[in-house]
């Protein structure tokens, strides 16, 4: 089979041709390998490359699906991380220039439960500094590049992460989202990202941004492979003492029901200040959702207004916490921009910390009542597609008048605030040929309906044509 | 929280952090966090009687019994 057969392969099919031999661990990790050194030295997606481990576990994979020992839809298949889990004996950088040579002694908790299931770990994925900002523009590891345009930023923090996703130089990735790093780089780039509920996956062996806000989970090329994933990683890990012991289902079991009488809230607070592309394309989302079978009408969550200020607050206090000892003893190796936010948590008090989370339960309560009605909740994941690299630009497309970081995070933030599961997944493309995304959000711990109303939408819309990369 | 002058955000770095920030970047700072740190002033207008933060004393215990088992 041609290579490029097999790197169009999702998770799902990839793994049935495994498992039923007709494809090998081995030949899909030399594709995989091969993409990366043909589309990385423009991309950055990666910051470090496992070849040799790669194929050494490929072989593993091969050996024991030829001897019968199928592990499960992950046994064989090339995956990535972001570079911000440990990963044992592999350096983990965090994006940061501070820990270059960092090789952890043990593997967070994601890795060791993908390894367990036989994947074949390709890298550790490009990131922006230590997961503090947007934009993926990283000046110790070079900026990540958005696949459908390379002068665009492909979101962040996990931008290499959806990258890698879209051109295809992994079959499956792991991110993170404190302030919507999974989604926002999985709607700009056009893919899917999946912030699971707070605490439904670990964070052990994760470096940290916000100890309470912090979430881990899938980036894919559909829903399918997100719900496959997610049903690896989730469940309970005593060594994080905020996971949850809820029951883990099967994700993949409802993607086929259809979202008829499925009741959807639009969120009112986030459905101003969209730019006229984004506006387009996500009431062509509602009116997708009408044709087939589900209801949609508004919703309102008051305290959404103050949601970035709520999740700013936090993550300013809970950061600078983890980074104080090294902005004292070297705050020159930090990138400008990650330096100013750290230094910026040096203002906030303790009383507006312990206000900030006090109000996330007041924002969550809202959601809730929204949801007592509703099975889901759905808003634009951003306000704008990819802005140019370096910022300036942005403002051509701005939609208003706020800081142009807020048209994106003010979507996405909330969501870490709550801790409730949410889905970001593409629904076209703009004029400019960049994609558009809006997020799916769910009762906490009912990542299954949103996985089946993502999947009805998906399977409606079709794929969106590939970048040219 | 009334907004921050550039002297405020030097002095609160030094004193708090034995951190030196730049008079420049603190006038940077105090217009642009500055104006977000004193929308937390706004806080208690979402009606925050009778909320405790979610601090959960069960993840206390978890995370000691967790140390206590790396301990042995």
């Amino acid at each position: 089979m041609a290579s490029a057969d097999m790197l169009d392969f999702d998770v799902a099919t990839l793994s049935e041709k495994l498992r039923t031999k007709q494809v090998s661990p081995v030949e899909v990790t030399e594709a995989y390998l091969a993409r990366i050194a043909a589309t990385d030295e423009k991309l950055r997606a990666y910051i470090t490359v496992t070849a040799e481990k790669a194929r050494s576990a490929a072989r593993k994979a091969e050996a024991e699906i030829v001897a019968g020992n199928w592990r499960g839809p992950f046994h064989g298949v090339p995956v990535a991380l972001k570079d911000l889990l440990y990963t044992r004996g592999i350096r983990t950088t965090g994006g940061s220039k501070i820990l270059a040579d960092f090789h952890p002694d043990y593997d967070a908790t994601v890795w060791a439960r993908l390894e367990a299931a036989g994947a074949v770990l390709l890298g550790k994925l490009n990131l922006h500094e230590f997961a503090y900002g947007v934009t993926s523009s990283n000046p110790h590891w070079g900026f990540v590049r958005n696949p459908y345009s390379l002068e665009r930023i492909p979101g962040g923090s996990s931008g290499g992460s959806a990258a890698a996703i879209v051109v295809h130089s992994a079959a499956a990735t792991i991110g993170s989202d404190t302030g919507g790093s999974i989604r926002i780089p999985a709607a700009l780039c056009g893919c899917v990202g999946m912030k699971p509920t707070y605490s439904r996956v670990s964070r052990h062996g994760v470096i940290p941004l916000s100890y309470t806000m912090d979430h881990v989970g899938p980036i894919t090329r559909n829903v399918r492979d997100a719900a496959l994933m997610l049903g690896v990683i989730a469940g309970y890990d005593p060594k994080d003492s905020t996971s949850s012991r809820e029951a883990v289902p099967d994700y993949t079991a409802g993607l086929e029901n259809g979202v008829k009488g499925i009741r959807i809230g639009v969120i009112r607070e986030l459905s101003d200040g969209l730019s006229e592309q984004v506006s387009r394309s996500f009431n062509a989302a509602l009116k997708q959702f009408a044709s087939l079978g589900a209801s949609a009408d508004e919703v309102s969550i008051p305290s959404l207004a103050m949601a970035t200020v709520i999740n700013g607050v936090v993550i300013y206090t809970d950061a600078l916490e983890y980074h104080e000892r090294w902005m004292r003893e070297r705050p020159a190796d930090y990138g400008e921009d990650v330096r100013r936010l750290l230094e910026a948590g040096m203002l906030v008090s303790g009383v507006a910390y312990v206000r900030a989370q006090r109000a996330r339960a007041r924002m969550l309560a809202e959601a809730l009542a929204a949801l007592a009605s509703h099975d889901v909740l759905v808003a634009p994941t951003s306000a704008v597609e990819a802005p140019p690299i370096g910022g300036g630009p942005l403002f051509e497309q701005q939609a208003s008048e706020a800081d142009p970081v807020s048209d994106i995070l003010r979507f996405t933030a909330p969501f870490d605030c709550t801790g409730q599961p949410a889905l970001a997944i593409p629904t076209g493309l703009s004029d400019r040929g960049l994609p558009l995304s809006m997020q799916i959000i769910g009762r906490p711990f009912d990542e299954s309906t949103v996985f089946r109303v993502a999947a009805a939408y998906e399977k409606a819309r079709g794929s969106l044509p590939s970048p040219k990369m | 929280m009334a907004q921050m002058t550039a002297e405020t955000i030097r002095r609160l770095a030094r004193e708090n952090f034995d951190y030196e920030i730049g008079p420049e970047v603190a006038e940077a700072m105090a217009g642009s966090i500055g104006a977000l740190l004193a929308m937390t002033g706004q806080f208690l207008a979402l009606g925050l009687d009778g909320i405790e933060p979610a601090f959960g004393y069960s993840n206390l215990v978890r995370e000691a019994e967790a140390l206590a088992g790396r301990a042995k």
